[in-house]
C-alpha cells in the first residue's frame, strides 16, 4: 500500500506531529475510565444552566456576522433569534419553526413564505414578513459584510403581501432555495427596531424572537443567556445556556471530561475518537462532500490540468488521514455519503502513482516542472506538512508550504491567491453548497473552475425535482468533477457535539447548526 | 525629582517609538480587516471601499498622526472588528492580567528566594547540585510546556482544579483562586528558575565579600548575616529582572492567557492582531509600553531605597 519513501515519511510525520502536540497546545486528555454512554436515559427534564464551549467569540451579535455551522456561533444565533426552518439532518427536509411554509409554484423561481400569526420579538415589535424582508436586503448590501450576501444575492425580487407573507422572486430557478436559508444567517431574523439602533446598543440588546434571551456578555469570558418564557414555540427546557469560547480543542475537551463544561463542538476527528474513548457522548452530523485540496485553476501551476490530475493521482489519501487525524478520519471518496439518497459510486480521485509520475515527467518535458506552494492556515500546519511529505517521493515535483493567518481567509480563497489550499464543501443538500462552490464565476467558486459541462451538471441537479433525474444530474457532476480534477476530497468534514452524558436533546441541522430549544440537563 | 522627569520624558519616546514600529509592522502584515469584515465574498472593489472608509488607505504616517493626536487626548479610539472603545476593553481586562502577574511572581520570588538562600548557604552540595538541575528543568519549561503538565495532573488526573474559565475576584475570592493557580503557577515556573540562578550567583558573590567575614567573625548568626546583610545588596539584578518581567507579565502572559481561555491583555492582543485590528493593537501596544515605563521608572527608585549611595550625586 505505501512505498518506503512513504512509509519512512508517515513515521516521521507522525513521531513529530505527536512530539509538536506534546509540546503546543495541551497535549492529548487522559481519558476517564467511564463506560461510554449514549446521553440520558430518560427525560427530558426541565431546568439548569447548560454550559457550553464554542470555538471562537462573536464579534457582535448582529446575526449578519454569525456564521450558522458548526465551528461558529450557531447556537447562539439559533438561540436569540430562533430560526425560519430547521432540516431533518438525514433527508435535508426543511422543517418549519418560525415560519410555516415555504412554498413554490413555478418549480423554484417565486416563492412565498409565510410566517406564524401572532409573532413578536421581545421588544413587542412584531416579528413579520417586513421584518424578513429588512434583514434579507440588509444582506444583499456587499457594505454590510453579511455572511448571508451570496445566498440573499439570489433574490431580485421581494414583495411584503401581509403581516405573515412574503413572496420573493429568485434570478433562476432554485426548487430547493430553503435550504439556503438554513445554511446562513438569512434564517435569522432579529428586531429591525432593535438592529437600525447600531451595533453597540444592539450587542447590548439583541433583540429576536428566539427560546432564549441575552442575560449578559463579558468579553473574553461568558455569554449567558436566559429562557425566553414568551417564545412563540414551545419552551426550552434549560433554564439558560453560559457560553465560553475556548479556542485550544483538546481544552474543550478535556472541560467535558472534568465536567466542566457540558457540550462542545469538535472539527477534528482525532478528537472526536479520543472523546469517545474517555466515554462522552459523540453526536455526528451525517454529511456529504467534505474537506478538500483545493487548486487555484486561473493561475500556474494548476491552470493546467495534468499538473492537477499529477497530484490527485500522487497523493495516497489513506496515509494522508493517517498522519492528519490518526487514521479516524472518514474519507470522502464518493460526493454523497452511503446513505444519501443521491448517492453515487463515482470515485472523485484515484490513487496511481505511477500514472502521478508520467504526468509530472510530462510537465517537466514541457519544460514546466511541478513547483507548488501549499497555503495552510494557522492551525492545520499539519494538513500542509502531511501533503508535502507525501508527495517528496515524486520526481518533478517540489513542494512549499506557506502558513498564513485566518485573517487572510479573504485574501487566499476569495481573491484566489493561492496555488494550493485547504477548502471544505459539506452539505446535507447538494443544490446549495455545490453550485456555490464550482458554478462558474459564483463569489465563492474558489478554484476558480469554470466549464460548461459541469455547470450544466450543477444546474440540472438544482433544477430537477425528481429523485432520479437529481440523482443523475449529480453523477454527470462527479464523473466531470474527477476528470477535471478540481479538487482532492481527502475527508468527510466532522460536524460533531461532544457532550457528558447529563446532556439529552441534542439536535443538528443543516452544517451541524445546534439547536437549542430542545437541549436538556438530567438531574 | 529631575531625575524622575529625565526618565520621564525618555519614556514618552519609548513609546512613541514602539507604538509606530508596531503601526508599520501591522502594515507589512498581510490580510486586512476590511476583508476579514467582509468576508470571503468580497471583492477587492468592496475591500477597497471599506478600507477607505476606515481610513487605511491614507498613508501609514497620516495614520499613525490621526492615532497620536487622539491617544494624546485620551481617546484609544473604537476597535474596528467589535466597534468597542479600545480604552474600555484593555481597562476590563488589566484586573486579570495584572491578578496573574501579581500571583505568578509572588509565587516565583518567593520559591526562588528560598531556593537560592539555600544554594547559596550551601554552595556545591548535593542540595545545591539539586536546586540547580531543578532549574534547569524548570527553565526548559515555559508557560505553553507547563500548562499543559499542570493541566492533565491538577485538572484532569487528580479532579483538584478546574481546566480553563474564569470568575473574578470580586465575584467570588475562593472560586477566583480556584481558577487562577494553576495559570499562575504555569507563569511562575520559568521566572522561578531565572531569580533562583540569579540571586543565587549574586548571594554566593556577596557572602563571599570581606564585609561578610567581618560580621561572621563578630559572631553573628549565619541566617543573620544573610538576611540582614547579605540579602540587600545581592538584589539589585533580581530587581532589575523582576521589573522587566513583570513588566513582560502585565501585558499579559499571552500563552497562558489563551491557553486557559482567561479574558486578560494577552489574549485581547492576539485577537486583535489575528483580525489585524489596528486600533486595539495599538491601544494593548501603548498600555503595554506604559508598564514597562513605570516598571522602568520604580526600579530606578527602588535602587535609590536599596543602596543609598545612588541618591547621593557624585562628588566632582
Amino acid at each position: 500500500m505505501f512505498n518506503r519513501k512513504q512509509r519512512f515519511a508517515l513515521a516521521a510525520l507522525t513521531a513529530a506531529a505527536l512530539l509538536l502536540s506534546g509540546c503546543a497546545g495541551t497535549g492529548s486528555p487522559a481519558p476517564t475510565s467511564t463506560e461510554g454512554t449514549g446521553g440520558p436515559v430518560t427525560g427530558p427534564v426541565d431546568g439548569g444552566t447548560l454550559t457550553a464551549l464554542l470555538l471562537s467569540e462573536p464579534r457582535n451579535l448582529d446575526p449578519h456576522g454569525l456564521q450558522n455551522n458548526n465551528r461558529a456561533q450557531a447556537l447562539v444565533g439559533n438561540a436569540l433569534y430562533g430560526t425560519l426552518f430547521t432540516a431533518d439532518p438525514d433527508s435535508a427536509e426543511l422543517i418549519p419553526s418560525l415560519a410555516e411554509s415555504l412554498t413554490t409554484s413555478d418549480g423554484g423561481t417565486t416563492f412565498e413564505l409565510k410566517l406564524r400569526e401572532g409573532l413578536t420579538f421581545t421588544d413587542g415589535t412584531p416579528f413579520d414578513a417586513a421584518a424578513v424582508e429588512y434583514h434579507w436586503s440588509y444582506a444583499q448590501d456587499p457594505e454590510n459584510g453579511s455572511n448571508g450576501l451570496q445566498d440573499s444575492g439570489l433574490i431580485v425580487d421581494m414583495n411584503v403581501v401581509d403581516d405573515v407573507t412574503l413572496e420573493f422572486t429568485l434570478e433562476r430557478e432554485t426548487p430547493r432555495f430553503g435550504a439556503r436559508i438554513t445554511l446562513s444567517p438569512l434564517n435569522w431574523i432579529a428586531s429591525p427596531t432593535a438592529h437600525e439602533a447600531g451595533a453597540e446598543a444592539f450587542d447590548a440588546n439583541p433583540v429576536g424572537a428566539g427560546p432564549f434571551v441575552l442575560d449578559n456578555w463579558t468579553r473574553g469570558g461568558t455569554l449567558s443567556l436566559l429562557r425566553n418564557d414568551d417564545y412563540a414555540l414551545d419552551a426550552a427546557h434549560l433554564d439558560g445556556i453560559d457560553v465560553q469560547f475556548v479556542a485550544d480543542t483538546n481544552q474543550r475537551l478535556n472541560a467535558l471530561a472534568t465536567g466542566a463544561a457540558d457540550i462542545t463542538m469538535i472539527d477534528n476527528w482525532g478528537i472526536t475518537a479520543r472523546a469517545e474513548e474517555a466515554g462522552l457522548q459523540v453526536v455526528e452530523m451525517p454529511i456529504s462532500g467534505g474537506q478538500l485540496l483545493a487548486m487555484n485553476q486561473t493561475a500556474a501551476p494548476f491552470d493546467d490540468i495534468r499538473a492537477r490530475q499529477a497530484i490527485a493521482h500522487g497523493l495516497n489519501l489513506e496515509a494522508f488521514n493517517q498522519i492528519i487525524n490518526e487514521g479516524q478520519g472518514t474519507l470522502a471518496t464518493y460526493l454523497f455519503s452511503d446513505d444519501h439518497p443521491l448517492f453515487n459510486d463515482v470515485a472523485l480521485t484515484e490513487y496511481d502513482p505511477e500514472r502521478a509520475q508520467e504526468l509530472l515527467d510530462e510537465l517537466a518535458a514541457d519544460g514546466k516542472p511541478l513547483s507548488v506552494t501549499f497555503t495552510t492556515f494557522q492551525g492545520s500546519e499539519v494538513v500542509g506538512e502531511a501533503y508535502q511529505s507525501l508527495l517528496s517521493s515524486y520526481d518533478n515535483l517540489t513542494v512549499e508550504i506557506e502558513v498564513v493567518s485566518w485573517a487572510e481567509t479573504g485574501r487566499v480563497l476569495g481573491q484566489k491567491q493561492y496555488q494550493t489550499t485547504i477548502a471544505a464543501t459539506s452539505f446535507q443538500e447538494p443544490d446549495t453548497a455545490l453550485p456555490r462552490a464550482y458554478l462558474g464565476g459564483a463569489p465563492r467558486n474558489s478554484v476558480g473552475v469554470n466549464d460548461a459541462e459541469l455547470d450544466r451538471a450543477l444546474i440540472d441537479g438544482t433544477n430537477a425535482t425528481e429523485t432520479a433525474a437529481r440523482q443523475e444530474a449529480y453523477q454527470r457532476f462527479s464523473t466531470r468533477f474527477a476528470e477535471l480534477a478540481v479538487g482532492i476530497y481527502y475527508q468527510r468534514e466532522p460536524l460533531v457535539a461532544v457532550a457528558s452524558d447529563k446532556v439529552g436533546g441534542i439536535q443538528m441541522y443543516a452544517q451541524g447548526s445546534l439547536i437549542p430549544d430542545t437541549l436538556w440537563l438530567a438531574e | 525629582m529631575r531625575m524622575i522627569a529625565l526618565r520621564v520624558g525618555r519614556g514618552l519616546l519609548v513609546i512613541l517609538l514602539v507604538t509606530f514600529v508596531a503601526r508599520v509592522m501591522l502594515s507589512l502584515a498581510s490580510g486586512s480587516i476590511a476583508e476579514g469584515l467582509l468576508g470571503s465574498e468580497a471583492t477587492p472593489e468592496n475591500v477597497a471601499a471599506l478600507e477607505a472608509r476606515l481610513g487605511l488607505d491614507r498613508p501609514i504616517w497620516e495614520q499613525y498622526l490621526t492615532w497620536l493626536v487622539g491617544a494624546v487626548q485620551g481617546d484609544l479610539g473604537t476597535s474596528m472588528f467589535t466597534q468597542q472603545p479600545v480604552a474600555e476593553s484593555i481597562i476590563a481586562r488589566i484586573p486579570v492580567s495584572f491578578q496573574l502577574a501579581a500571583m505568578g511572581i509572588l509565587i516565583a520570588v518567593v520559591v526562588a528566594t528560598i531556593f537560592a538562600i539555600l544554594s547559596a548557604s550551601f554552595p556545591d552540595s548535593p542540595l545545591d547540585r539539586a536546586l540547580n538541575a531543578l532549574s534547569s528543568v524548570l527553565l526548559s519549561a515555559p508557560g505553553f510546556v507547563a500548562g499543559p503538565i499542570f493541566i492533565f495532573v491538577f485538572a484532569i488526573v487528580l479532579g483538584w482544579l478546574p481546566v480553563l474559565g474564569w470568575v473574578p475576584l470580586s465575584e467570588n475570592p475562593i472560586e477566583n483562586l480556584k481558577f487562577a493557580i494553576l495559570p499562575a503557577l504555569a507563569i511562575a515556573v520559568q521566572e522561578i528558575a531565572a531569580l533562583h540562578r540569579l540571586l543565587r550567583t549574586d548571594l554566593i558573590t556577596t557572602l563571599g565579600d570581606d564585609f561578610i567575614l567581618a560580621a561572621r567573625a563578630r559572631g553573628m548568626g549565619r541566617a543573620y548575616v544573610m538576611f540582614r546583610h547579605a540579602f540587600r545588596p545581592s538584589s539589585f539584578s533580581l530587581i532589575t529582572v523582576l521589573a522587566i518581567n513583570i513588566g513582560n507579565l502585565l501585558g499579559g502572559a499571552v500563552i497562558v492567557e489563551v491557553l486557559f481561555s482567561l479574558p486578560g491583555v494577552g489574549g485581547l492582543l492576539v485577537t486583535s492582531i489575528t483580525t489585524r485590528d489596528i486600533p486595539m493593537v495599538l491601544g494593548v501596544v501603548t498600555f503595554i509600553a506604559i508598564i514597562y515605563v513605570i516598571m522602568n521608572l520604580v526600579v530606578d527608585l527602588l535602587y535609590g531605597v536599596l543602596d543609598p549611595r545612588v541618591r547621593r550625586p557624585v562628588a566632582r
